[in-house]
């Protein structure tokens, strides 16, 4: 992979956090249609944070005739975009916690592609763009694993008529 | 004389409704949700120019989740309400979605005949194996040996349906696998799916986690097997003799002809009543 212009790059963050806001939304729809408020709550608070670095990204693009790209052809080092938090990995009994070890993949999901642009550009602008993106997410990163350390285990919710009902 | 003004480009989030979806947290059908709109987006489709019929079951919500028009049919039956609004209106574009039990058990006689009618329409399974909306209970893809459920304690004891294999010899001009973790590619088919002249057939792996919660492991099991497209039936057929159900990709694709009607001049809906007058 190699993002070389800077609107190539501004293109790929801006989707980055509009994909991420908008999965964080549906995950805390979905718990919040399952009762699950306060874990939803965090998702609601991990969203709002990617329209403000959505918005950071933005204003560095404005001016700038980036590139329509179709879904298919950003270049994400994985499947899907990267600072989007695992869903396939949440479930409704999931607590707080659980959704905090979601939203720190997320954002290293996100700290792993700008470090990767950082290394790999052969354009000194983007690689010093893409190095600023590195130090914001580190900065999440550390936030988020000071929460967790700090989160309290609570155990996940008890479902008296759990969907398993053999083994 | 009045010009009428260019569409502005809509994005994936102008094509989903207010509606909030009540499938449950993990589900692999957000995933293909979020596909459907973003194809739709790609393609700059006119939402009023866009219909999505489902049939019954988790997956069958689907149309309520989208701003295009939607018709939540009858259990089994979302391919023969699709097929007839494109014959009626070959001007849309018809989307079809629904579950495994829905498209494989109770509609499979209908996905029978839509492979061979080849009629221009968009068909996605959300394939789970399993009745998510009824309490997990096995599917027509369900394992023989899964035995999870209590209404099959020992497992549902036959070999489970094979999708692709069906719809090629049924004759489907376009036959695709897809996961739902990974929602670029399956934007990507979706979008080649819409665009061929025929009818398309998507089973998208889509797991269940809630009732099958192993299926999360299959994002590690899939794997591009299919990354070359045949355009020969035989050959595609061979393939999937060494298929191990995890392959992706577009496995067919060939441009055929569609079933179209002969249309009667001056028939309406006085002629037929009168056909039917005792």
């Amino acid at each position: 992979m190699s993002i070389d212009t800077l609107p190539l790059f501004l293109a790929h963050a801006i989707r980055l956090e509009e994909d991420s806001a908008i999965n964080y939304d549906a995950m805390a729809d979905a718990l919040e249609v399952h009762g699950k408020s306060p874990v939803a709550r965090l998702f609601r608070k991990m969203a709002h944070y990617s329209r403000l670095h959505l918005a950071e990204a933005e204003g560095r693009a404005a001016g700038l005739d980036l590139p329509r790209l179709k879904t298919w052809e950003y270049q994400w080092p994985g499947d899907d975009s990267p600072e989007n938090a695992p869903a396939d990995e949440s479930d409704y009994a999931m607590n707080e916690r659980d959704a905090l070890i979601l939203a720190l993949k997320g954002e290293k999901g996100a700290l792993a592609f700008y470090a990767s642009v950082m290394e790999t550009s052969g354009d000194t602008g983007v690689a010093d763009l893409a190095k600023e993106f590195v130090e914001e997410e580190s900065e999440h990163v550390s936030i988020l694993e000071d929460w967790l350390a700090r989160a309290p285990e609570t155990g996940r919710f008890e479902d008296l008529d759990p969907p398993i009902a053999i083994g | 004389m009045n010009q009428i003004p260019p569409l502005p480009d809509l994005e994936p989030a102008d094509y989903k409704s207010d509606v909030t979806p009540v499938w449950c947290p993990g589900c692999g059908h957000y995933a293909v949700l979020s596909a459907i709109t973003k194809a739709l987006a790609e393609l700059h489709l006119a939402r009023e120019n866009v219909a999505l019929i489902s049939g019954i079951g988790c997956s069958s919500r689907i149309p309520a989740y989208t701003s295009v028009y939607g018709f939540h049919s009858i259990h089994g039956r979302a391919l023969p309400v699709a097929q007839g609004l494109k014959l009626a209106r070959p001007d849309l574009t018809v989307l079809c979605a629904g579950g495994d039990g829905d498209g494989f058990s109770i509609g499979g006689n209908h996905f029978l005949h839509a492979c061979r009618r080849n009629i221009n329409l968009t068909y996605i399974v959300m394939d789970n194996s399993v009745y998510g909306m009824t309490k997990g209970q096995a599917s027509p893809t369900t394992e023989a040996d899964w035995t999870e459920s209590k209404l099959t304690p020992e497992g549902p004891g036959v070999p489970p349906f094979q999708p692709l294999d069906i719809a090629l010899a049924a004759g489907a001009s376009h036959v695709v696998r897809a996961f739902s973790g990974k929602v670029q590619l399956l934007t990507k088919y979706i979008v080649e799916a819409i665009e061929h002249p025929g009818f398309s057939f998507i089973q998208v792996i889509s797991p269940c986690v809630t009732y099958r919660p192993e299926m999360r492991a299959l994002k590690d099991r899939v794997h591009d097997g299919f990354a070359e497209t045949s355009a020969n039936r035989l050959e595609a057929r061979r393939r999937l003799l060494d298929d191990d159900g995890y392959s992706l990709g577009v496995l067919f694709k060939s441009v055929e002809p569609s079933y179209t009607p002969c249309h009667r001049s001056g028939d309406g809906v006085s002629d037929l009543e009168r056909q039917f007058a005792l």
